[in-house]
């Protein structure tokens, strides 16, 4: 029996100067990403028709902003039927992410005390170990050249979060890291197909170790996240074995997501850019602000999808109840009546981003990502303050899913 | 219309309110009643507040020190807010978060200062 589609909307009725014809998902339009940023960041919301659904892409940043700031318009919400299978990103765990309204406000509250700033502060000595440990590794190899995606900034928050906070042994951050590059698979499912066998047992076999975790944490709690957690409470509320689940997912699959985009952005950008590693060298106090620069230069997202709950409008464009409607934070960043000069990378613009989001989903784990991102970048400059790409021609080839700006190779040299 | 926008072509309500930023200069501006402070104080005060949650007592950017005088004029914290500001170094007796606290007329003098950004 074939799998019914989503309605698909009538195009004739859209108005056709706002239709733009594109593959989010290719290689080629993410490697297109700043110029296509720059273009989209002055235009009202558009459309892009696909074989399954039509999208509004938003990409000013006012209207981004209204997009994420908008939960009862627009919710995060995955819609569970046949066609939105590219959506469901997390196969059918409930995450943090595509929760709304109470349900979202309860669940966030209980986990938000794990990322507060001073819980984040407290990790500052884990991160340092979890960095440096990643280096000295690097270190014992004999040849100069290393891939500076595979082994660190790919592994950054692995380090960080998995093995550090989380305290999981090394089978069971390799378990994670499967589902992880599971996930684009699933992105690029077409409406009404079958999740490729991958996808299906890489999250089960994340779902066994998971149960397995909570049994031996609830039995034997640490002072790692999962136990807190566990013990978190909202007055007598706490979290229950699903959302348990559910939210450890979230933390693990969401962290690794987020920070693979976010780095690849970052270290990309710096790479190119030797004179701003050379002041960043001199002038380390620049970090946080550089990285900021860098997110905007470069974002991890290329878009980022949400649901229309109603007909409504965003920016003068007519958006119809069922649509999916993506925010574009890489052409948001190239706004030029919030960023002037957007193409021009400068290292003291400290810029404010939509790069952890903004509304009721930014990020939870904003501060730890920056924190980590900051401690990263400052120890393999103290490191290598010399680094420069293997391939003075390097172009990177993007993967991870749709929407997301994920490198997996970047092969440096760490001694010039 | 974004926020930028309509606080830009809002009528002054003459309810004043002083913020003193983060170096310690004072500025007093004319707040629209019925938005909440931190609206008032990015949109129509220019202030460097990010209000990154929106306003949903999630993130702690707007986090403002009420002058004590004043603190007693407000409705009480929720839980969310008091626990959220528990998670931050920077909180102190006069601590608020600027999102979860509508001006009214009875705010009319209200002094406060920008927190440290964490």
């Amino acid at each position: 029996m074939v799998t019914p589609l989503p309605t698909p909307v009538d195009t004739q009725q859209l108005d056709p100067t706002r239709i733009v014809d594109i593959d989010l998902g290719a290689p080629s339009t993410k490697r297109a990403l700043r110029t296509m940023a720059a273009e989209w960041a002055t235009r009202p919301p558009f459309y892009v028709v696909t074989e399954a659904h039509t999208l509004v892409i938003c990409a000013r940043h006012a209207d981004v902003m209204e997009l994420y700031r908008d939960d009862d318009r627009f919710s995060t919400a995955v819609p569970r039927q046949p066609g939105y299978e590219m959506f469901d990103k997390f196969f059918g765990v409930r995450v943090l992410a595509q929760m709304d309204g109470e349900a979202h406000a309860r669940v966030r509250r209980l986990m938000t005390p794990a990322f507060s700033p001073k819980s984040v502060k407290q990790l500052a000595t884990n991160i340092d170990r979890a960095v440096n440990r990643m280096l000295d590794e690097i270190d014992t190899g004999a040849d100069p050249q290393f891939d500076l995606m595979q082994d660190f900034g790919n592994r950054l928050i692995v380090e960080v979060l998995l093995t550090e906070m989380l305290g999981l042994s090394p089978d069971q951050t390799a378990t994670f890291v499967r589902t992880h590059r599971a996930i684009p698979l699933i992105t690029y499912t077409r409406a009404g197909q079958q999740y490729p066998d991958e996808v299906v047992e890489a999250f089960a076999a994340a779902r066994q170790m998971i149960d397995e975790i909570i049994a031996e944490r609830r039995s034997d709690p640490g002072d790692d996240m999962i136990s807190e957690l566990i013990q978190a409470r909202d007055g007598t509320d706490r979290l229950d074995d699903t959302e348990l689940f559910d939210q450890i997912f979230t933390v693990c699959a969401g962290a690794m997501s987020g920070t693979s985009g976010a780095m690849s952005g970052v270290l990309y950008t710096l790479m190119s850019n030797p004179e701003v590693i050379a002041t960043l060298v001199e002038e380390p106090e620049l970090i946080p602000g550089a990285i900021e620069e860098c997110q905007r230069w470069h974002s991890g997202y290329l878009t980022f999808p949400r649901f229309a709950q109603r007909d409504t409008e965003i920016g003068g464009t007519p958006i119809l109840a069922g649509m999916v409607v993506r925010a574009c934070p890489a052409a948001a960043h190239m706004d030029p009546t919030v960023y002037p000069e957007p193409l021009t990378f400068d290292v003291d613009r400290k810029p404010k981003t939509v790069a952890f989001g903004a509304g009721p989903h930014l990020c939870i784990g904003q501060r730890l990502a920056k924190l980590a991102m900051e401690r990263a970048i400052t120890l393999l400059l103290d490191r290598y303050p010399t680094i420069s790409f293997a391939d003075p021609e390097y172009v990177p080839d993007y993967g991870g899913s749709v929407g997301e700006m994920r490198i997996a190779s970047m092969p440096v040299v760490r001694a010039g | 219309m974004s926020d930028a926008e309509g606080a830009a072509g809002s009528r002054p309500s003459g309810l004043k309110v002083t913020c003193v930023d983060r170096s310690g200069e004072a500025s007093a501006f004319s707040a629209q009643v019925g938005q909440t402070l931190m609206w008032n104080l990015k949109y129509v005060a220019g202030q460097d507040v990010a209000a990154a949650c929106g306003g949903h007592a999630e993130c702690g950017t707007c986090h403002v020190y009420v002058d004590r005088i004043w603190l007693a004029q407000l409705t009480d914290a929720e839980e969310q807010e008091t626990e959220l500001l528990e998670g931050f170094e920077s909180t102190t007796e006069l601590s608020r978060l600027s999102c979860q606290i509508v001006v009214s007329a009875a705010l009319d003098g209200l002094s406060v200062g920008l927190a440290p950004e964490e």
